[in-house]
């Protein structure tokens, strides 16, 4: 008989660990579905929020989008009444539109050259006040106090507050955008006085504008004009001292004449002989009859009809047939409805990882971390559960590894399998919850749809990872201690 | 990690001799003990022990007398706090993961009181898992799986599962699955603890036919009387030591049947 000689074990390759990870899968089919389960819970979850994420905000920047079309052609027929406000001047001079600062170059009388030195100053004046009012709150209340960026540079074109102005930054080791203290007075009592003449001249300089159109169209509203334009229409209001391009006046007339027309039919709903005949027809109260009322009631072009025919017999000088009726009334609904969508401010083109606000991605780092302990959890039931199992293993020859390796393909197969669940469900929900909250305006471009893609990719393989993860601990800490658990002598 | 074969080790006292049968397994000194200062359980307290080269040796005692622990020792289940395991005059403290791997494979079967059988593998599949592991080739194994079920006479439940099978069925898989690396050493914990008489009685006769037949040292734990009858010592182990090594010779032992029984 030989002795005992020990020489290294055969190492047993992959396929064979993922051929045992498999059957041993197959036959606990049920346990392996909650595991399965979970994974794919975590996954919808992070899905979902990514998803709904990007949603929302192609849903917002398109309604964004077209909101600013129509406002934007609000704003020119505006602007042919009222002269821009000084503080708007200064907006645009900082960043407006070429054709808009080709305007107040011709209304400021300057030259290239000194226009382009405005534009300068403005610029500056900006970066400087959003600078200034950014700073860490002490510096802030020292150097700002609580007066706005304008009443601040006001204060400081004296020589006196600027010297204590000065002194302050230096003390506080603030580093202003123009370098230095000189610079920064020379702008601010040199140069900006130069740009509120020159702000002022453009001021003036629309006011004539508006005065010289009406001299050329003296009895006509501007909104009137820009809906059914005279020939001859751009030229004018190149003459008047306004930029319009010719094409652009079939949309402004579009625009135009929508308002008009809405302005109108808002008018008559009010007359007392239509909201009898509306309450009648629509069977409600008199005093609940209103615009949003019309909106609700009018959704077919046979109501449409019936209401254009009612409102020509109160002014028969209403050119509105029943299908332009309806055109008009849903399009104003769907205003009210991107409105709502948009809500107050712009949203940002980018915001943040996916489309979301700095809350939201908290919320999402929270919920990981939550998706982490349960899927540890699992794991860990699933290994402890066959201890017994390891450790037999462990005495038939198998090395640590293999038997760590046998649990994360496990595991790494059952984070595939939830992912891919987890994520379908996830997008499903998304899309749910986005018909939910937006109705029929949610939407957004396609391009969108590579970004939503990498979303769920990135949400399934973090779901892989998890489980790969979660499962080596607990596999790694088994195979080292189990053996002894085989042996159970009385 | 060491690399090649290890060299065995001379003892520190006198070598076997050629009258004596040879030493398979030697503990020195062995002791282990769980917990730290006042809370200190001493498992073993010095053990020395000798197991002979092909004998059928079945160590007894109470519960809670080291029995588990001596036994974990052995089969290189656990390490030691003191003292040493030689295997062959090899110290198993100094075998690499590995090595040990390689030990427990091929040269140590194992038989477990709750058969310790795979439940998601057939009989066959349970039986030529230590010969995946041993880097059989799969036909070679099938063959030599069958052989070994033929063995303990289960050739006809080969695709059963676990599950289908009664506790003496899978003990008897158990047993094939612990030969089918030729191992030299057989470790069986309560083998019959489960089973009741008829069956316990069919496992030793198989156990016995193992070590005559292929001189296979088997080491035992057990409070089955029966097996005392067919081994060859019987270790007592009291209070983490040894109390006594006796021969089956000096022994009187009767045990009876119960008739009628099935």
């Amino acid at each position: 008989m030989k002795p005992i000689v020990a020489q290294d074990q055969v190492r047993l390759g992959p396929g064979r660990c993922l051929q045992l990870a498999l059957s041993g899968m197959a036959f606990r089919m049920f346990r392996s579905s909650v595991t399965i389960s979970i994974l794919a819970l975590a996954v919808a979850f992070l899905v979902q929020m990514v998803t709904f994420g990007i949603l929302s905000r192609e849903t917002q920047l398109s309604a964004y989008g077209e909101l600013s079309e129509q406002r934007r052609w609000g704003e020119t027929v505006n602007r042919l009444t009222t002269a821009d406000l000084r503080a708007i001047v200064l907006e645009e001079l900082h960043r407006g539109s070429r054709q808009r600062l080709r305007e107040y170059q011709r209304w400021s009388g300057l030259a290239d050259a000194e226009f382009a030195a405005a534009r300068r100053t403005a610029q500056s004046l900006n970066e400087h006040a959003d600078y200034l009012q950014s700073l860490p709150p002490g510096a802030h209340a020292v150097l700002v106090g609580d007066l706005t960026s304008s009443e601040l540079f006001d204060r400081l074109q004296q020589a006196a507050a600027f010297e204590a102005f000065s002194a302050q930054v230096a003390n506080l080791s603030v580093r202003l955008p123009a370098g230095s203290t000189e610079d920064f007075g020379r702008l601010v009592q040199t140069d900006r006085p130069q740009l509120l003449e020159t702000v002022d001249r453009i001021f003036e300089g629309h006011e004539q504008a508006i005065a010289r159109l009406r001299e050329i169209y003296p009895q006509r509203a501007p909104l009137q004009l820009a809906a059914a334009p005279p020939p001859d229409f751009a030229a004018a209001l190149r003459q008047a001292g306004f930029e319009l391009q010719d094409a652009a006046l079939p949309d402004l007339g579009r625009c135009a004449t929508r308002a008009l027309d809405l302005e109108r039919i808002n008018r008559l709903v009010l007359n007392a002989n239509v909201r009898a005949a509306l309450a009648r027809e629509a069977d409600i109260p008199v005093s609940d009859v209103s615009f949003a009322a019309v909106v609700g009631y009018v959704d077919s072009v046979s109501r449409a009809e019936w209401l254009a025919t009612t409102l020509r017999s109160v002014d028969p000088t209403l050119a509105l047939n029943g299908p332009r009726v309806l055109e008009l009334l849903e399009w104003s609904e769907r205003e009210r409805q991107l409105l709502d969508v948009v809500g107050e401010e712009a949203p940002a083109e980018h915001a943040g990882l996916f489309g979301m606000s700095a809350r939201n991605q908290w919320l999402l780092l929270l919920s990981f971390l939550v998706c982490v302990v349960g899927v540890a959890n699992a794991m860990l039931m699933s290994v402890t559960e066959r201890f017994t199992e390891i450790a037999t293993m462990k005495c038939l020859g198998a090395m640590d590894r293999f038997v760590m390796l046998m649990f994360v393909f496990e595991a790494v197969i059952q984070g595939a399998a939830g992912g891919a669940v987890g994520a379908l469900l996830g997008v499903v929900l998304a899309v749910i919850r986005g018909l939910v909250e937006y109705g029929t305006l949610l939407g957004g471009a396609g391009t969108a749809i590579g970004e939503a893609l990498v979303g769920v990719g990135l949400s399934v393989l973090v779901g892989m990872l998890l489980a790969a993860v979660a499962a080596v601990g607990p596999a790694w800490l088994a195979a080292r201690l189990a053996p002894m658990e085989a042996m159970r002598v009385d | 990690m060491s690399s090649g074969p290890v060299r065995p080790e001379r003892p520190s006292y006198a070598p076997p001799s050629s009258e004596e049968q040879a030493v398979i397994i030697r503990t020195v000194d062995l002791q282990k003990s769980y917990g730290m200062g006042e809370a200190t359980t001493y498992a073993l307290r010095g053990v020395d022990a000798t197991i002979l080269r092909g004998e059928f040796i079945a160590v007894m005692g109470p519960s809670g007398s080291g029995k588990s622990t001596f036994f974990n020792m052995i089969g290189a289940l656990d390490s030691p706090s003191r003292g040493r395991i030689l295997i062959d005059e090899v110290d198993v403290a100094q075998l690499s993961a590995v090595e040990l791997a390689f030990l427990r494979c091929q040269k140590i079967g194992y038989i477990f009181q709750s058969y310790n059988l795979i439940r998601y593998m057939t009989a066959l599949e349970n039986v030529t898992v230590p010969m995946a592991f041993a880097g059989v080739p799969p036909e070679e194994a099938r063959q030599r799986g069958m052989g070994l079920l033929e063995l303990v006479g289960l050739e006809d439940r080969w695709s059963h599962r676990p599950i289908e099978m009664s506790g003496g069925q899978q003990q008897r898989v158990a047993i094939a699955r612990s030969l089918c690396n030729q191992p030299r050493i057989l470790l069986a914990d309560e083998p019959t603890a489960n089973l009741d008489l008829k069956t316990g009685q069919d496992i030793l006769d198989i156990l016995r036919r193992i070590n005559q037949e292929r001189g296979v040292t088997i080491v035992c734990s057990t409070h089955d009387h029966r097996l005392l009858d067919v081994c060859d010592r019987i270790m007592w182990i009291r209070d983490g030591r040894v109390e006594r090594v006796e021969r089956r010779e000096d022994l009187e032992i009767a045990v009876g049947t119960i008739g009628g029984e099935a």
